[in-house]
């Protein structure tokens, strides 16, 4: 088991969570924005270290942005991930939930209550249905939309592009278009007469899988 | 013509220490920033740990400062025209918050949206605790995007469901309107253990009564378990979850 903790100013929730689940390896993910939490956040890392030993560090340069987050989180997230949100900023705890959801992973948070430590699970997933758009399904429109837009167009381009790349009826983009704005996942915008997509920071959520 | 709502989270600090002032300074600035992102609304609601009348007895002991912040945000409380209205739950237990919010949400939504009138989601989810602002999140998400309500998002005319969610410090950060839910283990996971021996599919079946195959098909779709000829096989995910069950059973 791999335990992915998020830190904020408290190392107890992260302590007490790895010596309660007792896991092969400990990732912690923090960050800061300013002087004052970035002391108070290295003495918590500084705790942690000396309690549990050896732990993988990740940096998060803005924990105010969910893409770096998600993005740097994702990289932590195997199959035997497991995803304790408890500390940090809620950004990075939301980040490090939804994408845990999305990969179907365990989410878990830290209770304490009269000195005793609890451990909760967060019953947190993505649902399936027809109706929803699957990303995690690599062959659907969505997911390849999502992919092209990204990966060829870094994250701006048309939807006559799009329609060419993916050589699909217009009619199918159109309505894998229309989930994913509906989503929040990305943005469209008039230019004239051409139609554009851009991508939300909230479509990261899905890097490392298919997109 | 459109219904919205406002929605945020609101905590008071009580930690001994100076920091507290600190949080509770930081707490009242998002809750403002959220709100004036939020800009007209027609109802607001702020879930909080305590009731007007608890917060104002917290208050009472903490710092002038302090007690003018936050006076500045209860004086909302039932004050026309925002007309918010403040709302108790506990915010440090998931299931609790999440339980209350998603009648909330079913509630509200379903009685508007059967008026055929269009109504809007403002959820900011900067302030409170982690669990109660993600059980907020997890059941506004789960209720929109349900079979009832989902087919109202990006309508073009009446009625329209319109959601907006985003985390309000130092700038806006938007979040997904995706299809999440909240699902509690089925308790099918448990049957794990019978696989630790990798057993056949024949052996596992009579071992569980498993006859229809349902917990075979639940364990292999969140892909905890694969079938390779006809033995069972744990994989790393499966491996991962017999450990924290045993984990979580223990605490």
């Amino acid at each position: 088991m791999k335990l992915v903790s998020t830190l904020g100013w408290s190392a107890s929730v992260v302590i007490n969570g790895a010596k309660i689940l007792n896991p092969d390896k400990n990732v912690v993910v923090y960050g800061y924005v300013n002087s004052l939490e970035e002391k108070r956040v290295k003495v918590a890392l500084e705790e942690v270290k000396k309690a549990l030993g050896e732990v993988v560090e990740v940096h998060i340069e803005n924990p105010m942005d969910f893409y770096e987050c998600t993005i740097k989180v994702e990289k932590h997230l195997d199959d035997d991930a497991v995803a304790n949100i408890t500390g940090g900023t809620k950004i990075m705890a939301f980040s490090l939930a939804l994408k845990a959801a999305v990969l179907d992973l365990p989410v878990i948070y830290v209770v304490t209550r009269d000195n005793k430590t609890f451990i909760k699970y967060l019953p947190i997933r993505l649902s399936g249905g027809s109706n929803f758009f699957r990303m995690n399904d690599c062959d659907s429109t969505s997911a390849r939309l999502l992919k092209v837009l990204i990966n060829k167009y870094g994250g701006t381009g048309s939807m006559k592009e799009l329609l060419h790349d993916l050589n699909a009826k217009y009619s199918t983009l159109s309505d894998a278009k229309n989930k994913l704005v509906r989503a929040n996942l990305i943005t469209e915008m008039k230019v004239g007469r051409e139609k554009i997509l851009m991508v939300n920071k909230s479509a990261y959520l899905f890097m490392g899988g298919c997109v | 013509m459109c219904l919205r709502f406002f929605l945020s989270l609101l905590t008071v600090y009580t930690y001994p220490d100076e920091i507290r002032i600190r949080l509770n300074k930081e707490e009242a600035e998002k809750f403002w920033e959220g709100f004036k992102y939020a800009r007209d609304f027609s109802k607001g609601f702020v879930f909080s740990d305590y009731s007007v009348e608890e917060m104002k007895n917290i208050l009472s002991s903490l710092t002038k400062e302090e007690r003018e912040i936050y006076q500045r945000i209860l004086y909302l409380h039932n004050q026309s025209p925002r007309n918010i209205e403040f709302v108790k739950v506990d915010l440090t237990d998931y299931k609790k918050s999440y339980n209350f919010m998603r009648r909330f949400f079913e509630d509200k939504i379903g009685g508007i949206i059967k008026k055929s009138e269009n109504v809007g989601f403002t959820l900011n989810i900067s302030c409170g605790h982690k669990v109660g602002a993600l059980a907020l999140y997890i059941s506004l998400m789960e209720v929109a995007h349900s079979k009832q309500f989902y087919k109202y998002m990006g309508m073009r005319g009446k009625p329209e469901l319109i959601i907006d969610v985003y985390h309000a410090e130092r700038g806006i950060e938007k979040f997904p309107i995706m299809h999440f839910k909240s699902e509690e283990k089925t308790g099918l996971e448990e049957y794990l253990k019978y696989i630790e021996n990798t057993p056949t599919l024949e052996e596992f079946r009579k071992n569980t009564g498993d006859e229809r195959g349902k917990v075979i098909m639940y364990l292999k779709k969140h892909g905890y378990v694969v079938l390779e000829g006809n033995k069972l096989y744990l994989t790393k995910r499966g491996e991962t979850m017999i450990k924290l069950l045993e984990r979580l059973k223990l605490h």
